[in-house]
């Protein structure tokens, strides 16, 4: 009987997870984990959009409390009026994150398995409505019905329900498409508020494991309160996008979104957690 | 308005799956373009063969798709537990490696843009179904239990079909597009699509699979043709005497180049061998 194999997909070299856009789409950078699992680090920036008012931002976080592990470590966007002034933040930033990095143990690349990358890029799984377009040809404008990929890029306005279906061991002997984990992320109006635009949402994360038989209970990895924690509270939707198993810890990166300065913005989250509890808190 | 742009079809040849690899299916790791987009590398590990524990560097010319330098290979042995053991040889491999990206001034970590993801370990959108499965309910000490359960078959596995495959994608999302009244550019993508269709059939395999991989722009407003990608012959190269299927896996764009990296499936000792191979190509009159 041949093993189980760890997946493949493991990137060593860098995890940044950059949308080119104009206006506010955030970039992550997912830094690591520490060796033994404990921490994370990622960075998430904006550029603001057009309005200015962009940052920089780099997040420690404690895997299994799920909770930020120090504050965050945050450059405000350059001033053009005060260039010393932000290069002297901007060195501020660098040495703080440096000894962050350096206090929580995390190797930069140590990303452990990329087990689902649902990237906002991709459109493969959405289905287009047709729209009719204008199209230049021999320099006469025709009115063309078009494939639009509409609701690809923001999740708003409506309660959704998100499954992301993953093995990070598989057997291709047996071919164990029947063991994996299931995570579902729900968004739903908070506490007083509708379906309808304008309203904010809060959300609910579970991880089913199917890998064991029995299946073990359904674990929360977070679950909102009525109502939204300052840093969210513009959100109005909310989509995993991509999910990291390290050792025995799991990290999913969602997107957030809500509205900017004129249109959507959009900002990472992470929630981490524990894959299987009953296992020795080793990775 | 963008400027229109004129497709012409590039002269693309298959990168390659290395058939030294023994083991079931292979790992990738990929190592980035040059600044200038002209090559990449990448490296691909065997797993699990317990003669072949083999990683190799590929190089590769981004607009010829072919090899843009000999391959760097490291035969490895098997270590504890099953697991490769790298260090026989390990420091003149990594030394080789490190002047050939010089050489072809290749920038570890310079991806470009990753823009689609579609592994075979995420089974998401893979159609869910009631199969019979079997499990160890004691670890490996007591004989498997089989019963009814949801199965996310085929998953991990594609091949002996013509089934075409489609993946969706756009490199720069402009949530502000001035031609569809300032909403997001969500009718412009690039669409590549893989139609495996059934090959010679070899002495060594029986039966193969080819594949024809077209792209097609649609970022640009105006009517395109796909352009082709990839197109095997009747014959297939030796590296893939044995292919049974394909899938794409990722794609990355950087400058005016793209590159995607497809699943191989062959037939193995016990169970499906998986390989990777990348095609690559310039888009024209994409901007740099």
């Amino acid at each position: 009987m041949k093993k189980l194999l760890w997946l493949f997909c493991t990137f060593l070299i860098t995890a940044m997870i950059a949308v080119n856009s104009f206006a506010a789409y955030g970039s992550m950078e997912f830094i690591g984990f520490s060796k033994d699992g404990r921490y994370l680090a990622f960075t998430n920036s904006d550029s603001g959009g057009d309005g200015g008012g962009g940052y920089l931002s780099a997040y420690f976080v404690d895997t299994a409390k799920n909770s930020y592990a120090i504050s965050p470590i945050v450059l405000p966007d350059d001033d053009d009026n005060k260039p010393a002034k932000y290069k002297a933040a901007s060195r501020i930033y660098d040495q703080r994150r440096a000894a962050a990095i350096r206090k929580f143990g995390i190797v930069r690349g140590n990303t452990g398995t990329l087990a689902a990358a649902h990237l906002l890029t991709d459109w493969s799984n959405v289905q287009p409505v047709d729209t009719k377009r204008s199209f230049y040809e021999a320099g006469v404008e025709k009115e063309i019905a078009v494939p639009d990929y509409k609701g690809a890029l923001v999740s708003r306005d409506k309660s959704t329900v998100e499954k992301v279906i993953f093995n990070t061991q598989y057997d291709s002997y047996l071919q164990n498409t029947y063991e994996y984990y299931e995570l579902t992320l729900t968004a739903t109006p908070v506490s007083g508020q509708k379906e309808e635009p304008g309203s904010n949402y809060r959300m609910e994360l579970t991880l089913q494991d199917k890998t064991k038989h029995p299946y073990p209970a359904l674990r929360f990895l977070q679950k909102d309160g009525p109502a939204l924690p300052k840093e969210r509270s513009f959100a109005y939707g909310y989509r995993i996008e991509t999910v990291y198993v390290y050792g025995n810890k799991i990290a999913v990166f969602i997107n957030v979104f809500g509205q900017g300065f004129e249109e959507t913005a959009m900002d990472y989250m992470v929630v981490t957690g524990v894959l299987d509890p009953s296992q020795y808190e080793n990775t | 308005m963008k400027t229109l742009r004129s497709l012409t079809l590039a002269i693309l040849v298959l990168a390659f799956t290395s058939a030294a690899f023994g083991g079931n299916y292979a790992n990738i790791k990929f190592i980035g373009f040059s600044l200038d987009g002209r090559y990449l590398a990448y490296e691909e590990t065997g797993t699990e063969s317990i003669l072949m524990h083999d990683m190799a560097t590929y190089y590769v010319d981004t607009a010829k798709n072919a090899f843009a330098a000999p391959y760097t290979m490291l035969e490895g042995v098997e270590g504890r537990d099953g697991h490769p053991d790298f260090r026989h040889g390990e420091v003149a491999y990594k030394r080789t490696v490190a002047a050939k990206l010089r050489k072809l001034g290749i920038k570890p970590g310079n991806i470009g843009n990753f823009v689609l993801a579609h592994f075979l370990n995420d089974l998401s959108f893979v159609k869910r179904v009631e199969r019979e499965g079997s499990f160890f309910p004691d670890g490996y000490l007591k004989p498997p239990v089989k019963k009814m359960m949801p199965n996310y078959a085929g998953g991990f596995y594609r091949g002996q079909t013509t089934e075409i495959e489609n993946v969706i994608f756009i490199d720069f999302i402009n949530l502000y597009s001035p031609d569809v009244d300032n909403s997001p550019n969500t009718d412009e993508f690039f669409e590549l699509t893989l139609a495996p269709t059934p090959a010679k059939a070899n002495d060594r395999c029986g039966e193969t699979y080819k594949i024809e991989l077209t792209l097609k722009d649609n970022t640009i407003r105006q009517t395109t043709k796909p352009q082709i990608l990839r197109k095997d012959g009747d014959t297939l190269p030796d590296s893939r005497d044995c292919a049974l299927g394909y899938k794409i896996e990722r794609v990355y764009i950087y400058t005016d180049r793209i590159a995607v990296f497809l699943n191989v499936f062959s037939k193995g000792y016990e169970g499906p061998d998986m390989h990777y191979m990348v095609v690559t190509g310039v888009i024209p009159g994409k901007s740099l």
